[in-house]
């Protein structure tokens, strides 16, 4: 009797260590998952970063740097831009331009330039290919001041550009 | 019962010991491998994020993390989306970038200047010997040679230096040096046949330039504007010295398919600008259009219908690889920046 009570004394022990074990490699696992969560956060945020940051330095927007110039913005806005930019900045982002001219919004066309202060690039409002409608709950952004170079008027605004950035579907 | 007990306490111990050491060396070594390629994707994303921040702000760096682990990383440029593979491990690359592997590389970023837009790219190189064997005499081989040594950042550590062979002779200078050579020192010489670095990129500038003449490195044929590279029978027409610089980055070296390092990064240095050019001249064609009639004392019209041509040149994908579409391509750009520099004197543009 006392020798099958040692053996349950085994037997219970190594169930133990194998207990903790597990415990440890849930924890490990657990950790790295939390940690890949962390990464893609921080990934977003990169990319939002990379989007805005190409857009403030790259002569396709910008004059010179940090200051994007309005009428490269309409030409831009007009045709297949948005199509185009993705083919270099990737898919599931979108771009605001606004002049803080304390007007109401207008979107810049060819044909109201310069009397207008909004642009936009990839931004979808329609429901079924609508990238915005998907993800808006977790869609992030982020809105940097900007100067906006208005060589009609020969002169500088402020702005604001605000990029948003989809999570992977 | 007791012996039956001892008997017991044996087998069970070493099932059980065999089981927890088995159990552990595994997820340990698993752990391990884990932890080693999740240190080395920091590395290479070290590296991008380093890439970027010189892209966007145009200040050379330094970047020695490749320095703490040893493995072999490379540019893929199969897929849509460069990448960088490091094992079996890949990040991916957003602005264009040209490196030679190593573990402490100097980073700064040039630009290809086309006057009314510019193309950006970052070069990153470890210490380097970059050789000039100028097998003729005429001032366009020198200045082919001061353009080419001008593209590489001007670091001592990593040191990037300029050399210039001679027969079995070789000079070596600092980029600086190189730059101030007079044109008596970038003569004509015998062909190379000194021994220089395993590392070291050899760049012959040569009006005779042929396959057979290049079994070391890269040929340049300034006036025909053709290079070759060693392990291709073919030609490359160049536009840019960021043609030749991608020949000469990517190196002579092959893949495991057999393709030459070389003429991937000329595909892909082409591939990279002709997407955004193509995109810019649009952009600036409709630009022109919409503040010629915002600026009615400004002449937009030549540089409109130049853009309009190189845009039609450039739908072409395959358009650097045709030498009477790379003539068409330069025609159109010597014409845009006429127009450009005409609205630059009319204070239209800055």
């Amino acid at each position: 009797m006392r020798a099958q009570s040692n053996m349950m004394e085994y037997v219970l022990m190594t169930f133990f260590i194998v207990i903790v074990l597990i415990a440890i490699i849930f924890f490990l696992t657990f950790f790295q998952v939390f940690q890949a969560g962390g990464e893609q956060q921080k990934a977003l945020f990169n990319r939002q970063l990379f989007i805005a940051k190409y857009f403030l330095a790259s002569p396709l927007f910008a004059e010179e740097n940090s200051v994007l110039d309005d009428a490269r913005l309409t030409a831009l806005s007009e045709g297949d831009g948005c199509e185009e930019l993705k083919g270099i900045l990737g898919i599931d982002w979108s771009a605001e331009i606004t002049v803080l001219d304390d007007s109401r919004r207008i979107t810049c066309t060819g044909f109201n330039y310069p009397d207008c202060n909004y642009w936009s690039y990839c931004l979808q409002n329609s429901i079924g290919d609508n990238i915005a409608g998907r993800h808006s709950a977790r869609n992030q952004s982020i809105v940097l001041p900007v100067s906006v170079f208005r060589p009609a008027g020969e002169r500088t605004d402020i702005g604001v550009l605000k990029v948003s950035v989809y999570p992977p579907r | 019962m007791t012996n039956i007990y001892e008997l017991f306490k044996m087998i069970f111990g070493i099932i059980a010991s065999i089981f927890i050491l088995y159990f552990l060396i595994t997820y340990t070594a698993g752990y391990k491998d884990t932890q080693l390629a999740s240190v080395r994707q920091s590395i290479v994303k070290s590296f991008i994020t380093a890439s970027e921040n010189v892209y966007f702000s145009g200040i050379p760096f330094r970047f020695d993390e490749f320095r703490s682990q040893e493995f072999s990383y490379s540019l893929s440029t199969a897929a849509s989306q460069p990448q960088v593979e490091f094992g079996s491990g890949k990040a991916p690359v957003r602005v264009p970038l040209f490196f030679i592997e190593g573990e402490e590389l100097a980073m700064a970023r040039n630009e290809v200047d086309l006057g009314w837009w510019k193309f950006y790219y970052v070069l990153a190189v470890p210490a380097v010997d970059i050789v000039f064997n100028l097998q003729d005499s005429s001032g366009e081989s020198a200045d082919a040679a001061r353009d080419i040594a001008s593209l590489f950042p001007d670091s001592d550590s990593p040191a990037v230096r300029m050399g210039l062979c001679s027969g079995p002779r070789v000079d070596m200078y600092t980029k600086d040096q190189f730059a101030r050579l007079d044109r008596g020192a970038l003569s004509s010489a015998p062909p190379c046949t000194a021994s220089i670095g395993q590392d070291a990129r050899l760049v012959i500038i040569s009006s005779t330039c042929n396959p057979s003449q290049t079994a070391r490195g890269v040929c340049v044929h300034p006036s025909a504007k053709l290079a070759y590279i060693n392990g291709l029978s073919s030609a490359y027409n160049y536009k840019d010295s960021l043609d030749i610089l991608a020949l000469i980055i990517g190196g002579e070296g092959k893949d495991v398919f057999g393709s030459v390092k070389g003429g991937q990064l000329f595909e892909y240095k082409n591939s990279m600008m002709r997407k955004e050019l193509l995109l810019a001249a649009k952009m600036m064609r409709i630009r022109a259009e919409i503040l010629s009639s915002e600026l009615e004392e400004c002449n937009y019209f030549p540089l409109a219908s130049g853009l309009e041509d190189l845009a039609g040149i450039l739908a072409d994908d395959d358009y650097y690889q045709k030498r009477a579409s790379i003539q068409e391509y330069l025609s159109a750009n010597d014409r845009i920046s006429l127009g450009w520099d005409e609205l630059v004197k009319a204070g239209c543009e800055k």
